[in-house]
């Protein structure tokens, strides 16, 4: 199972994540940061770790194994 | 470095040329950008503002500025408000068969920018835009003192500008959103109904201690980043795209391309961004030892980040890599503009608005793509037969040792070709 998280202290809010895998992240309009959704743990693991490779902060984690 | 204001006495100066090094350095949370603390906390003309911030000040800044930058936002922009804008100002602006380019670039990118940072002005007069463009030119002598030839020049300039920019764009702008946020408070509008730009949010957010925003002037410098750097790195990539066509042989074919197909223009464009840098050269100051690619580097060093050479490493971009082709194919998450936006927690947030989504080689085009708008300038300018004036060369900025800024660029149009299309 894949863990995906993002650390909101971190996150700037660039929804670069969005764009990339929108059914993983959405971005929290109060706090102006991503959150993961429910749907990320499923998403496929190479868009996932592109979404984190691409995350100028590095505020993504995705932890598990390509399936 | 001496004298001017600037730090005299660094640690120890080190230098990454390397693409991947100098990823590493801008993900580096120890290097940052205030790595000058008497230029940028003492009498600084950006002092304050988000460029230079670190950490979680600036964290918090870029949470409420990046959602003027949203894909809908960019869409909104690229589709509906800037296309009209574009023909109609270039129906005005090019009045001959020859024509300086350079600040019709910097005028059709002003507009935008100006609405973006939420300033008043009437777009319809040539004489607001020209005077928001004067003081981007400013702005940017500002931005780029570092490479300043007369830094104590480019302070009293930019000091006037600001002065000026304050009372003529800012303050009207700030009255009214103030007005509206008021309203917004008492429950006679939503948020929604609030404008859209970098001033709105910037009010919206001020009491807000964690922005560091309580002094009014900072809000103004901070607008003023916003119009600079929504308007002049697209100005000078409008530019330096026809110039790297016009060098080849086969320039002409190629602004066929540019002027029937978006994606190859976007190609164009983030290609020219590649090989010429409106920064082709980063510093940073080690805020704590730290170490990036195997090097140590000590506290109160400088880093010198040079991204004109990172974005030629053949490692990266092939043997190719010096070659202007737009159509080189390239690694997997590596964008084809390079590290000229930068990278890390200060990477450009206007990049998708100049440059648009990245374009890997084998991209397809869907409904959600964003072209950028420099590549509809450019094909614009293509549809409308645009070719090197042969009696009239263009300037360089000289005011600036960076290598790809121009001051002049005469062009030719064919009058009878097509703009529609």
């Amino acid at each position: 199972m894949t863990r995906v998280t993002v650390d909101p202290e971190l996150c700037v809010g660039t929804a670069e994540c969005v764009r990339l895998a929108p059914q993983a992240f959405d971005i929290d309009e109060d706090r102006g940061v991503s959150v993961p959704r429910p749907g990320a743990a499923t998403t496929d693991f190479d868009i996932l770790t592109e979404a984190a490779l691409n995350c100028p902060t590095r505020a993504i984690a995705v932890d598990g194994e390509a399936r | 470095m001496t004298g001017d204001g600037l730090l005299t006495k660094f640690a120890a100066t080190i230098t990454f040329d390397r693409y991947e090094d100098i990823r590493a350095a801008l993900f580096d949370p120890d290097l940052s950008r205030t790595f000058d603390k008497r230029s940028y906390e003492e009498g600084n003309i950006r002092a304050g503002i988000v460029s230079i911030q670190h950490g979680a000040v600036h964290r918090a800044r870029r949470r409420v500025e990046n959602t003027q930058f949203r894909a809908d936002v960019l869409r909104l922009y690229e589709r509906e408000l800037f296309p009209k804008v574009m023909d109609d100002l270039l129906d005005r602006l090019i009045d001959s068969d020859r024509v300086d380019l350079f600040p019709i670039g910097e005028m059709l990118s002003v507009v935008l920018a100006a609405r973006r940072a939420g300033v008043e002005y009437d777009a319809a007069s040539l004489d607001d835009l020209r005077a928001l463009v004067r003081l981007v030119d400013a702005f940017s002598q500002g931005a780029a003192i570092l490479d300043a030839r007369d830094p104590n020049a480019v302070r009293t300039l930019v000091r006037d500008a600001y002065e000026e920019f304050e009372t003529r764009f800012v303050r009207p702008a700030w009255r009214r959103r103030a007005e509206a946020i008021a309203r917004l408070r008492r429950g006679e509008i939503t948020e929604g109904e609030l404008p859209h730009d970098i001033l709105t949010v910037l009010l919206l957010h001020r009491e807000d201690p964690s922005l560091e925003l309580g002094d009014e002037r900072r809000v103004v410098r901070e607008v003023a980043t916003y119009l600079q750097g929504g308007t002049h790195t697209s100005a000078q990539t409008l530019v330096n795209a026809l110039d790297a066509m016009f060098e080849r042989p086969d320039a002409g074919r190629l602004l066929e391309r540019v002027a029937s197909d978006p994606l190859f223009a976007q190609r164009v464009i983030q290609e020219t961004l590649r090989l010429r840098p409106t920064t082709p050269k980063a510093r940073r100051r080690a805020e704590a030892d730290t170490e990036v690619a195997g090097v140590r580097i000590p506290k109160d060093a400088q880093v010198v980040l040079d991204f004109a050479a990172g974005n030629r490493d053949p490692d990266v971009f092939g043997p190719t890599a010096d070659d202007f082709d737009p159509d080189r194919p390239l690694p997997p998450n590596v964008p084809r503009w390079g590290l000229s936006f930068g990278a890390g927690p200060h990477q450009c947030p206007g990049r998708a608005v100049g440059a648009g989504f990245p374009v890997p080689a084998e991209f397809v085009v869907d409904d959600d793509h964003v072209y950028g708008l420099v590549a509809l300038e450019l094909r614009s300018v293509a549809r409308r037969g645009v070719r090197p004036d042969p009696e009239r060369a263009p300037e360089r900025d000289l005011r600036t040792a960076r290598f790809t800024r121009w001051l002049h660029y005469y062009v030719r149009f064919d009058r009878s070709a097509t703009a529609v299309g």
